[in-house]
């Protein structure tokens, strides 16, 4: 439960800040949206690494920086989840 | 400045499209707006509406049917391309229509970059071909989709611009300086004319997904715009090493969207920062020395906010009066902190795939660059297919040493394994 609990906070944290600095109001964020067909770039990509980097203690291996694993805020949580149970 | 030009098959009424600016016009009288200053506080404002009887924009026609030559074309277009607008008077856009052999045409519209970006002057062009003007998303209540914008040329910082936070630009500014690039122009100073030329290459659709996967393969998710830079900073490279010009670093201006993904476009607004990088000898070894250059310093740029003090250093400038701005620019400029600007838009509009109702042929894209240097690349693609614009200042490239600087970045972007 206590996993659960943090998965649904890191969730909650990521896209606060997707909706805050890099969608628009009008586009609907949940946590198996497609963030690529709804815009992402190389730029805004980047802002959301560093979020990650920033506010999980976590940097993202270049090798998992792909189009499944940021396809979808619920794929991202599972893999800031995989990288922090790695350290 | 800035140039769309549409290639379409056949032509449509001039009536219609002047009836088209006319009612975009008078929903957007930014279009014409004198650029004012307040008495107190100097900040820049459009004067809107204060242009009334104002002939701008004008509609300019250039009858080519009966020439074939296409040296005379390219000669009009480029007579166009470097003729001024008259912007104390509030031309701040501009038509010119080329009717060219066999019923089809061009149209070319020319804009002033202070009122709007690429992405901006897309919308608005798309607007008078015919589309959304009567639908309720450009509502005129809406201040910065309509245009009667009229306090700001830039969008500002999300939170107060701090001058502790607009000096972090101006460090990264004097951080280049160090080691300070010689460009083109300074080198070729005697032979440049004051005149702009161009050149566009395009690759079609399997070659644009070739490249685009490429990229991917070479930089990483969604980071083409590596993979173009590293490819134009390695011929440009050679270009400058075969015109013998040993410049100790190359430092490139290169413009970063700030659009929120997914809004409706404002159309008269800028929304964009620019971030300058820096190359030198040690990153030139190989793409992947570029490349491994270009992630590090966007990636340094991003923990250091250097967007959020772009954005707030523009804010300072907005104050200074107009003489001490462009003074200000100028020993920017002449301090040689540039070598040639790079651009990737991305993806053209695509409600400017019918223009009045008539199928686009093509669409190119043709900035005008700042001088110093008076070179600049711009990638973009439109219905599926790449597209980069070379410009540059007359006598800085022959025109041979221009169209091979493009094959050969073409090339490199092929064959990137």
């Amino acid at each position: 439960m206590n996993s659960n609990f943090m998965h649904i906070q890191i969730e909650e944290k990521i896209i606060d800040f997707l909706k805050k600095e890099i969608y628009d109001e009008s586009i609907h964020l949940g946590k198996h949206t497609n963030l690529i067909e709804s815009g992402m770039d190389s730029f805004s990509l980047l802002s959301l690494l560093m979020f990650i980097e920033k506010k999980f203690n976590v940097r993202i291996p270049s090798e998992e920086i792909t189009e499944t694993r940021m396809k979808s805020v619920q794929n991202l949580t599972d893999l800031i989840n995989d990288l922090t149970k790695k350290k | 400045m800035g140039q769309i030009i549409l290639g379409l098959p056949s032509r449509f009424s001039e009536t219609d499209f002047r009836n088209q600016i006319s009612i975009v016009k008078r929903r957007f009288p930014i279009i014409n707006a004198i650029i004012k200053r307040g008495i107190i506080n100097r900040v820049p404002y459009w004067g809107v509406g204060t242009n009334t009887g104002s002939p701008y924009p004008k509609v300019i026609t250039h009858d080519l049917a009966e020439n074939t030559d296409p040296e005379i074309l390219k000669i009009r277009k480029l007579d166009i391309l470097n003729q001024p607008m008259n912007i104390k008077k509030g031309e701040l856009v501009r038509f010119d229509l080329i009717y060219t052999a066999g019923g089809r045409m061009e149209l070319i519209m020319t804009w002033v970059h202070m009122l709007m970006d690429a992405h901006g002057a897309e919308s608005l062009l798309a607007m008078i071909g015919d589309h959304f003007i009567e639908k309720s998303d450009h509502d005129s209540e809406n201040q910065v989709l309509s245009g009667s914008y009229t306090k700001r040329f830039f969008d500002p910082p999300s939170s107060s611009a701090t001058w502790k936070d607009a000096k972090k630009s101006f460090n990264r500014i004097d951080d280049l300086a160090l080691i300070p690039p010689i460009s083109l122009y300074t080198k070729f100073k005697q032979k440049i004319q004051p005149r702009q030329d161009y050149q566009i290459i395009s690759f079609d659709t399997t070659e644009t997904k070739y490249i685009l996967d490429l990229a991917e393969k070479n930089c990483g998710f969604l980071n083409e715009s590596a993979y173009f830079i590293s490819s134009v900073i390695w011929e440009f490279h050679n270009v400058c090493c075969a015109k013998g010009l040993f410049s100790p670093s190359y430092v490139v201006p290169f413009s970063v969207d700030l659009r929120k993904k997914g809004s409706p476009l404002p159309v008269f607004s800028n929304q964009f920062a620019t971030l300058g990088y820096s190359f030198q000898a040690d990153n030139l070894i190989n793409r992947e020395s570029i490349i491994e250059a270009f992630k590090t310093q966007t990636q340094d740029a991003f923990r250091n906010d250097l967007i959020f003090a772009n954005l707030c250093a523009l804010e300072f400038f907005r104050f200074l009066p107009s003489w001490l701005y462009a003074k200000e620019v100028q020993k920017a400029g002449k301090g040689e902190i540039a070598s040639i600007v790079i651009a990737n838009p991305g993806k053209s509009f695509s409600q400017l795939s019918t223009f009045i109702g008539i199928e686009v042929s093509y669409h190119h894209h043709i900035p005008t660059i700042v001088i110093p240097p008076g070179i600049g690349v711009v990638f973009y693609t439109n219905a599926g297919k790449l597209f980069i614009t070379l410009a540059y200042l007359e006598g800085m490239l022959s025109p041979e040493e221009a169209g091979d600087f493009l094959l050969n970045i073409r090339s490199h972007l092929l064959h990137g394994n």
